[in-house]
Protein backbone atom coordinates (compact mmCIF):
# COMPACT_ATOMS: atom_id res chain seq x y z
CA UNK A 1 0.00 0.00 0.00
CA UNK A 2 1.52 3.56 -1.42
CA UNK A 3 1.63 6.39 1.42
CA UNK A 4 -1.25 7.79 -0.48
CA UNK A 5 -3.28 4.69 -0.18
CA UNK A 6 -2.46 4.28 3.41
CA UNK A 7 -3.76 7.87 4.55
CA UNK A 8 -6.79 7.98 2.51
CA UNK A 9 -7.65 4.37 4.39
CA UNK A 10 -6.99 5.97 7.81
CA UNK A 11 -8.26 9.12 7.05
CA UNK A 12 -11.91 7.95 6.05
CA UNK A 13 -12.02 5.09 9.02
CA UNK A 14 -11.62 8.47 11.32
CA UNK A 15 -14.12 10.88 9.73
CA UNK A 16 -17.62 11.09 10.27
CA UNK A 17 -20.28 13.02 9.80
CA UNK A 18 -23.44 13.20 12.19
CA UNK A 19 -26.92 15.14 11.33
CA UNK A 20 -27.46 17.44 14.34
CA UNK A 21 -30.19 19.59 12.50
CA UNK A 22 -31.73 20.02 9.40
CA UNK A 23 -28.87 20.91 6.79
CA UNK A 24 -26.13 21.12 9.52
CA UNK A 25 -24.06 18.00 10.07
CA UNK A 26 -21.32 17.96 12.20
CA UNK A 27 -17.79 16.30 11.33
CA UNK A 28 -16.21 14.12 13.92
CA UNK A 29 -12.18 14.19 13.42
CA UNK A 30 -9.45 13.40 15.64
CA UNK A 31 -8.74 16.79 16.39
CA UNK A 32 -8.98 17.39 20.23
CA UNK A 33 -8.17 20.98 22.26
CA UNK A 34 -5.96 20.88 24.83
CA UNK A 35 -8.43 19.53 27.41
CA UNK A 36 -9.73 16.64 24.96
CA UNK A 37 -12.62 17.67 23.83
CA UNK A 38 -13.48 17.46 19.86
CA UNK A 39 -12.68 20.20 17.91
CA UNK A 40 -16.44 21.63 16.54
CA UNK A 41 -16.89 21.64 13.10
CA UNK A 42 -20.07 21.81 11.60
CA UNK A 43 -21.13 21.58 7.78
CA UNK A 44 -23.97 23.59 6.79
CA UNK A 45 -25.48 22.83 3.19
CA UNK A 46 -27.17 25.63 1.59
CA UNK A 47 -29.42 24.00 -0.84
CA UNK A 48 -29.91 26.80 -3.55
CA UNK A 49 -26.12 27.34 -4.06
CA UNK A 50 -23.25 24.83 -4.17
CA UNK A 51 -21.97 26.75 -1.06
CA UNK A 52 -20.75 24.80 1.95
CA UNK A 53 -20.42 26.85 5.10
CA UNK A 54 -17.52 25.44 7.41
CA UNK A 55 -18.72 26.81 11.13
CA UNK A 56 -18.34 26.10 15.06
CA UNK A 57 -21.75 28.13 15.74
CA UNK A 58 -19.98 29.81 18.50
CA UNK A 59 -18.58 26.96 20.14
CA UNK A 60 -14.78 27.99 19.75
CA UNK A 61 -15.65 32.04 21.34
CA UNK A 62 -17.94 30.08 24.21
CA UNK A 63 -14.63 27.68 25.08
CA UNK A 64 -12.56 30.90 24.77
CA UNK A 65 -14.54 32.66 27.24
CA UNK A 66 -14.63 30.13 30.15
CA UNK A 67 -12.01 32.08 31.96
CA UNK A 68 -10.45 34.59 28.95
CA UNK A 69 -11.92 37.79 29.22
CA UNK A 70 -11.75 39.49 25.70
CA UNK A 71 -10.16 42.82 26.58
CA UNK A 72 -10.32 45.86 23.63
CA UNK A 73 -6.50 44.78 23.14
CA UNK A 74 -7.21 40.85 22.67
CA UNK A 75 -10.37 41.60 20.66
CA UNK A 76 -7.55 42.90 18.20
CA UNK A 77 -5.60 39.97 18.44
CA UNK A 78 -8.78 37.61 18.12
CA UNK A 79 -9.46 39.51 14.73
CA UNK A 80 -6.00 39.57 13.52
CA UNK A 81 -5.82 35.48 14.19
CA UNK A 82 -9.90 35.21 12.22
CA UNK A 83 -8.40 37.15 9.37
CA UNK A 84 -5.16 35.45 8.79
CA UNK A 85 -6.45 32.02 9.12
CA UNK A 86 -9.12 33.18 5.82
CA UNK A 87 -12.04 32.74 8.35
CA UNK A 88 -15.07 34.99 9.23
CA UNK A 89 -17.08 35.31 12.12
CA UNK A 90 -21.05 36.62 12.46
CA UNK A 91 -22.38 36.80 15.83
CA UNK A 92 -19.89 34.18 17.26
CA UNK A 93 -19.86 31.71 14.68
CA UNK A 94 -16.60 31.09 12.84
CA UNK A 95 -16.85 30.23 9.46
CA UNK A 96 -15.01 29.65 6.11
CA UNK A 97 -17.01 29.17 3.04
CA UNK A 98 -16.44 26.93 0.63
CA UNK A 99 -17.44 24.43 -2.47
CA UNK A 100 -17.54 20.73 -2.23
CA UNK A 101 -14.63 20.77 -4.56
CA UNK A 102 -12.54 22.58 -1.88
CA UNK A 103 -13.89 21.21 1.10
CA UNK A 104 -10.80 19.17 2.47
CA UNK A 105 -8.55 21.80 2.59
CA UNK A 106 -10.87 23.95 4.01
CA UNK A 107 -11.81 22.01 6.73
CA UNK A 108 -7.80 21.52 7.65
CA UNK A 109 -7.71 25.68 7.51
CA UNK A 110 -10.34 26.19 9.44
CA UNK A 111 -9.35 23.41 11.96
CA UNK A 112 -5.68 25.11 11.94
CA UNK A 113 -7.74 28.48 12.80
CA UNK A 114 -9.90 27.50 15.75
CA UNK A 115 -7.06 25.91 17.15
CA UNK A 116 -4.98 29.29 16.66
CA UNK A 117 -8.28 31.68 18.62
CA UNK A 118 -8.46 28.31 21.26
CA UNK A 119 -5.16 28.40 22.09
CA UNK A 120 -5.08 32.93 22.63
CA UNK A 121 -4.75 32.23 26.09
CA UNK A 122 -1.60 30.93 26.14
CA UNK A 123 -0.07 32.54 23.44
CA UNK A 124 -0.89 35.74 22.77
CA UNK A 125 -0.25 37.13 25.98
CA UNK A 126 3.44 38.42 24.14
CA UNK A 127 1.31 39.81 20.89
CA UNK A 128 -1.08 41.99 23.36
CA UNK A 129 2.05 43.10 25.53
CA UNK A 130 3.60 44.28 22.30
CA UNK A 131 0.82 46.01 20.69
CA UNK A 132 -0.14 47.53 24.33
CA UNK A 133 3.41 49.53 24.16
CA UNK A 134 3.07 50.30 20.85
CA UNK A 135 -0.36 51.37 21.06
CA UNK A 136 0.42 53.36 24.06
CA UNK A 137 3.45 55.23 22.50
CA UNK A 138 1.14 55.96 19.63
CA UNK A 139 -1.32 57.28 21.96
CA UNK A 140 1.09 59.14 24.09
CA UNK A 141 2.74 60.85 20.48
CA UNK A 142 -0.41 62.21 19.44
CA UNK A 143 -2.54 63.16 22.79
CA UNK A 144 0.97 65.00 24.57
CA UNK A 145 2.43 66.15 21.12
CA UNK A 146 2.41 70.02 22.57
CA UNK A 147 4.23 68.73 25.47
CA UNK A 148 7.74 68.60 25.93
CA UNK A 149 8.54 64.74 26.68
CA UNK A 150 11.16 62.21 26.66
CA UNK A 151 11.48 58.32 26.36
CA UNK A 152 13.54 56.04 28.43
CA UNK A 153 15.12 58.51 30.36
CA UNK A 154 17.31 57.58 33.06
CA UNK A 155 16.93 60.39 36.03
CA UNK A 156 19.67 59.00 38.59
CA UNK A 157 23.08 59.41 36.44
CA UNK A 158 25.06 56.79 38.53
CA UNK A 159 22.02 54.19 38.29
CA UNK A 160 20.77 53.56 34.93
CA UNK A 161 19.25 50.91 35.67
CA UNK A 162 16.10 52.80 37.06
CA UNK A 163 14.70 54.01 33.84
CA UNK A 164 11.43 55.92 33.11
CA UNK A 165 9.56 55.11 30.15
CA UNK A 166 8.58 58.62 29.55
CA UNK A 167 9.15 61.89 31.32
CA UNK A 168 6.83 64.53 30.83
CA UNK A 169 7.68 67.88 31.47
CA UNK A 170 4.95 70.17 33.03
CA UNK A 171 5.43 73.91 34.24
CA UNK A 172 5.49 72.34 38.00
CA UNK A 173 7.19 68.62 38.18
CA UNK A 174 7.85 66.10 35.84
CA UNK A 175 5.25 63.31 35.34
CA UNK A 176 7.00 59.79 34.91
CA UNK A 177 5.00 57.48 33.03
CA UNK A 178 4.77 53.91 32.68
CA UNK A 179 3.09 51.25 30.78
CA UNK A 180 2.12 48.24 32.70
CA UNK A 181 1.56 44.67 31.43
CA UNK A 182 2.57 42.14 33.63
CA UNK A 183 3.63 41.84 37.14
CA UNK A 184 7.32 42.09 36.16
CA UNK A 185 7.57 45.41 35.02
CA UNK A 186 4.72 46.24 37.80
CA UNK A 187 7.39 45.20 40.41
CA UNK A 188 9.83 46.78 38.32
CA UNK A 189 7.93 50.51 38.44
CA UNK A 190 7.27 50.20 41.83
CA UNK A 191 11.23 49.50 42.73
CA UNK A 192 12.17 52.63 40.43
CA UNK A 193 9.62 54.96 41.87
CA UNK A 194 10.98 53.99 45.58
CA UNK A 195 14.57 54.47 44.76
CA UNK A 196 13.41 57.97 43.27
CA UNK A 197 11.31 59.19 46.25
CA UNK A 198 13.99 57.63 48.63
CA UNK A 199 16.82 59.88 46.41
CA UNK A 200 14.98 63.32 47.02
CA UNK A 201 13.80 63.52 43.37
CA UNK A 202 10.48 65.61 42.76
CA UNK A 203 7.68 64.09 40.21
CA UNK A 204 4.61 62.99 39.19
CA UNK A 205 4.24 59.06 39.13
CA UNK A 206 1.59 57.82 36.46
CA UNK A 207 1.14 54.08 35.45
CA UNK A 208 -1.20 53.15 32.26
CA UNK A 209 -2.45 49.90 32.47
CA UNK A 210 -2.46 46.96 29.62
CA UNK A 211 -5.11 44.89 32.36
CA UNK A 212 -4.85 45.94 36.10
CA UNK A 213 -7.12 42.69 36.86
CA UNK A 214 -3.95 40.79 35.30
CA UNK A 215 -1.70 41.86 38.53
CA UNK A 216 -2.00 40.15 41.78
CA UNK A 217 -3.30 41.97 44.38
CA UNK A 218 0.23 42.33 46.18
CA UNK A 219 1.50 43.78 42.81
CA UNK A 220 -1.34 46.09 42.20
CA UNK A 221 -1.02 47.17 46.45
CA UNK A 222 3.14 48.18 46.62
CA UNK A 223 1.82 49.92 42.92
CA UNK A 224 -0.49 52.24 44.63
CA UNK A 225 2.10 52.98 47.44
CA UNK A 226 4.36 53.73 44.65
CA UNK A 227 2.78 56.37 42.22
CA UNK A 228 0.42 59.55 42.58
CA UNK A 229 -1.85 58.21 39.18
CA UNK A 230 -2.72 54.96 37.89
CA UNK A 231 -5.21 54.19 34.80
CA UNK A 232 -6.58 51.19 35.50
CA UNK A 233 -6.88 50.25 31.57
CA UNK A 234 -5.23 51.70 28.58
CA UNK A 235 -9.42 53.02 27.24
CA UNK A 236 -9.32 54.97 30.39
CA UNK A 237 -6.03 56.51 29.90
CA UNK A 238 -7.11 57.43 25.98
CA UNK A 239 -10.03 59.21 27.30
CA UNK A 240 -8.81 60.99 30.20
CA UNK A 241 -4.84 60.70 29.89
CA UNK A 242 -5.02 64.79 28.31
CA UNK A 243 -7.80 65.87 30.83
CA UNK A 244 -5.34 64.59 33.79
CA UNK A 245 -2.19 66.46 32.08
CA UNK A 246 -3.83 69.97 32.09
CA UNK A 247 -4.54 69.39 35.43
CA UNK A 248 -1.18 68.89 36.64
CA UNK A 249 0.19 71.17 34.32
CA UNK A 250 -2.30 74.43 35.30
CA UNK B 1 2.19 22.82 40.65
CA UNK B 2 -1.35 21.47 42.20
CA UNK B 3 -1.56 18.00 44.22
CA UNK B 4 -4.67 15.70 43.41
CA UNK B 5 -5.26 16.59 47.40
CA UNK B 6 -4.83 20.22 46.98
CA UNK B 7 -7.26 20.44 43.47
CA UNK B 8 -9.87 18.07 46.23
CA UNK B 9 -9.85 20.40 48.82
CA UNK B 10 -10.46 23.19 46.67
CA UNK B 11 -13.49 21.36 45.03
CA UNK B 12 -14.95 20.06 48.05
CA UNK B 13 -14.74 22.74 50.48
CA UNK B 14 -17.97 24.65 51.37
CA UNK B 15 -18.25 28.19 49.52
CA UNK B 16 -20.49 30.79 49.49
CA UNK B 17 -22.08 32.59 47.18
CA UNK B 18 -20.84 36.26 47.27
CA UNK B 19 -21.99 38.03 43.91
CA UNK B 20 -24.97 35.92 42.59
CA UNK B 21 -24.93 35.32 38.56
CA UNK B 22 -27.58 37.91 37.08
CA UNK B 23 -31.40 37.09 36.67
CA UNK B 24 -31.22 36.79 33.14
CA UNK B 25 -28.71 35.03 30.71
CA UNK B 26 -26.61 37.36 28.86
CA UNK B 27 -26.49 36.96 25.40
CA UNK B 28 -22.67 37.48 23.16
CA UNK B 29 -21.73 36.26 20.54
CA UNK B 30 -24.23 33.17 19.89
CA UNK B 31 -23.72 32.11 23.75
CA UNK B 32 -26.19 32.65 26.86
CA UNK B 33 -23.28 33.58 29.35
CA UNK B 34 -23.83 34.34 33.15
CA UNK B 35 -21.57 33.78 35.69
CA UNK B 36 -21.02 34.10 39.75
CA UNK B 37 -18.18 34.48 42.28
CA UNK B 38 -17.70 32.53 45.27
CA UNK B 39 -15.60 32.36 48.47
CA UNK B 40 -14.91 29.21 51.17
CA UNK B 41 -16.64 29.88 53.84
CA UNK B 42 -14.14 29.33 56.72
CA UNK B 43 -10.72 29.89 54.59
CA UNK B 44 -9.15 32.14 52.34
CA UNK B 45 -9.99 31.03 48.76
CA UNK B 46 -11.77 32.82 45.90
CA UNK B 47 -13.22 31.23 42.62
CA UNK B 48 -15.62 32.10 40.30
CA UNK B 49 -18.33 29.93 37.72
CA UNK B 50 -19.26 30.31 34.14
CA UNK B 51 -22.06 29.35 32.87
CA UNK B 52 -22.29 29.03 29.20
CA UNK B 53 -25.08 27.26 26.68
CA UNK B 54 -24.94 27.47 23.30
CA UNK B 55 -27.97 29.28 21.97
CA UNK B 56 -27.62 26.87 18.31
CA UNK B 57 -27.76 23.81 20.78
CA UNK B 58 -28.96 24.42 23.71
CA UNK B 59 -27.78 20.87 24.59
CA UNK B 60 -24.11 22.32 24.21
CA UNK B 61 -23.59 24.17 27.24
CA UNK B 62 -20.47 24.20 30.17
CA UNK B 63 -20.73 25.26 33.92
CA UNK B 64 -17.32 25.32 35.19
CA UNK B 65 -15.66 26.02 39.03
CA UNK B 66 -12.47 28.53 38.51
CA UNK B 67 -10.16 28.77 41.16
CA UNK B 68 -8.37 32.57 41.74
CA UNK B 69 -5.19 32.32 43.46
CA UNK B 70 -4.29 35.43 45.87
CA UNK B 71 -0.90 35.00 44.72
CA UNK B 72 -0.90 34.39 41.03
CA UNK B 73 -2.84 35.60 38.29
CA UNK B 74 -3.05 31.94 36.27
CA UNK B 75 -6.72 30.81 37.66
CA UNK B 76 -7.25 27.10 37.87
CA UNK B 77 -9.98 25.59 36.04
CA UNK B 78 -10.55 22.50 39.14
CA UNK B 79 -14.50 21.34 37.27
CA UNK B 80 -16.43 21.61 34.09
CA UNK B 81 -19.56 20.15 33.94
CA UNK B 82 -20.55 19.44 30.14
CA UNK B 83 -23.56 18.53 28.19
CA UNK B 84 -23.21 16.63 24.93
CA UNK B 85 -21.09 18.27 22.17
CA UNK B 86 -19.58 15.78 19.88
CA UNK B 87 -16.91 13.82 21.70
CA UNK B 88 -14.10 13.73 24.32
CA UNK B 89 -10.71 12.04 24.44
CA UNK B 90 -8.63 11.91 27.80
CA UNK B 91 -5.41 12.04 27.14
CA UNK B 92 -4.07 11.29 30.27
CA UNK B 93 -4.80 8.86 32.90
CA UNK B 94 -6.58 7.08 30.47
CA UNK B 95 -7.23 6.91 27.02
CA UNK B 96 -11.43 6.52 27.29
CA UNK B 97 -13.59 8.41 24.76
CA UNK B 98 -16.75 10.29 25.70
CA UNK B 99 -19.84 10.85 23.63
CA UNK B 100 -22.36 12.22 25.80
CA UNK B 101 -22.50 14.71 28.50
CA UNK B 102 -19.40 14.30 30.84
CA UNK B 103 -17.85 15.97 33.83
CA UNK B 104 -14.10 17.53 33.31
CA UNK B 105 -12.12 17.58 36.65
CA UNK B 106 -8.69 19.19 37.28
CA UNK B 107 -5.56 16.39 37.90
CA UNK B 108 -1.79 16.54 38.91
CA UNK B 109 -1.14 14.03 36.15
CA UNK B 110 -2.84 16.90 33.51
CA UNK B 111 -0.58 19.64 34.59
CA UNK B 112 2.22 17.40 34.83
CA UNK B 113 1.69 16.59 31.36
CA UNK B 114 1.49 19.89 30.14
CA UNK B 115 -2.14 19.65 29.43
CA UNK B 116 -5.03 21.53 30.32
CA UNK B 117 -5.47 21.00 34.02
CA UNK B 118 -9.09 19.92 33.59
CA UNK B 119 -8.14 17.72 30.55
CA UNK B 120 -9.74 14.39 31.86
CA UNK B 121 -13.03 13.91 32.12
CA UNK B 122 -15.36 11.51 33.16
CA UNK B 123 -19.12 10.58 31.39
CA UNK B 124 -21.50 10.73 33.77
CA UNK B 125 -25.67 10.38 33.93
CA UNK B 126 -26.35 12.91 36.34
CA UNK B 127 -27.56 15.58 34.05
CA UNK B 128 -28.95 15.87 30.48
CA UNK B 129 -29.72 19.13 30.83
CA UNK B 130 -28.24 22.83 31.77
CA UNK B 131 -30.65 23.23 34.43
CA UNK B 132 -29.61 19.71 35.49
CA UNK B 133 -26.21 20.72 35.49
CA UNK B 134 -26.95 23.16 37.60
CA UNK B 135 -28.19 21.83 40.34
CA UNK B 136 -25.50 18.93 40.03
CA UNK B 137 -22.87 21.55 39.90
CA UNK B 138 -23.95 22.85 43.61
CA UNK B 139 -23.69 19.79 45.11
CA UNK B 140 -20.36 18.37 43.69
CA UNK B 141 -18.84 21.87 44.36
CA UNK B 142 -20.46 22.46 47.76
CA UNK B 143 -22.11 25.50 47.17
CA UNK B 144 -24.84 26.98 49.80
CA UNK B 145 -27.60 28.57 49.29
CA UNK B 146 -28.83 27.88 45.94
CA UNK B 147 -31.54 29.57 46.62
CA UNK B 148 -32.55 32.64 44.18
CA UNK B 149 -30.27 31.08 41.80
CA UNK B 150 -31.57 27.43 41.03
CA UNK B 151 -35.39 27.00 40.04
CA UNK B 152 -36.99 25.30 42.44
CA UNK B 153 -39.22 23.71 39.07
CA UNK B 154 -36.16 22.29 37.86
CA UNK B 155 -35.13 20.35 40.74
CA UNK B 156 -38.50 18.92 40.67
CA UNK B 157 -38.32 18.02 37.04
CA UNK B 158 -34.63 17.10 37.21
CA UNK B 159 -33.47 13.15 36.76
CA UNK B 160 -30.97 13.95 39.75
CA UNK B 161 -29.94 10.68 41.43
CA UNK B 162 -27.49 9.79 38.05
CA UNK B 163 -23.98 8.82 38.92
CA UNK B 164 -20.43 9.50 37.02
CA UNK B 165 -19.26 6.42 35.79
Amino acid sequence: MSIIESLSKQFNSQIALKLVRPDIQQLFVPLYHEDGDMVDIFLNENPQSNIIKVCDHGMTLMRLSYSYDLTPARERVLQRIISENGMQELNGNLYIDCTSENLYPTILQFAQGVAKVSSMRVHTKEMVRSMFYDMLSENILEQFSDFSFERNVTPIEDRSYLEVDYRIDTPHRPIFLYGVANSDKAKVVTISCQAFLLSGLKFTGWVVHENWDDLTNKDRTFLTNAVSKQFTTFQQFKLEGRRFLDSEAA
Amino acid sequence: MYTDEEIEHLINCRKIIVEKPKKEMIVERGTERNGMLLAAKDEQYSFQVFMRQLIAFPERFSIGLVYNPSDSPDKLILLRCNGAHGEHKNKVIDNVTIPGCHIHRATNAAIVEGLAAEAHAKATDAFFSYEQALIYFFQIANIEDSMGVINPVWIMSSLFGGTEA
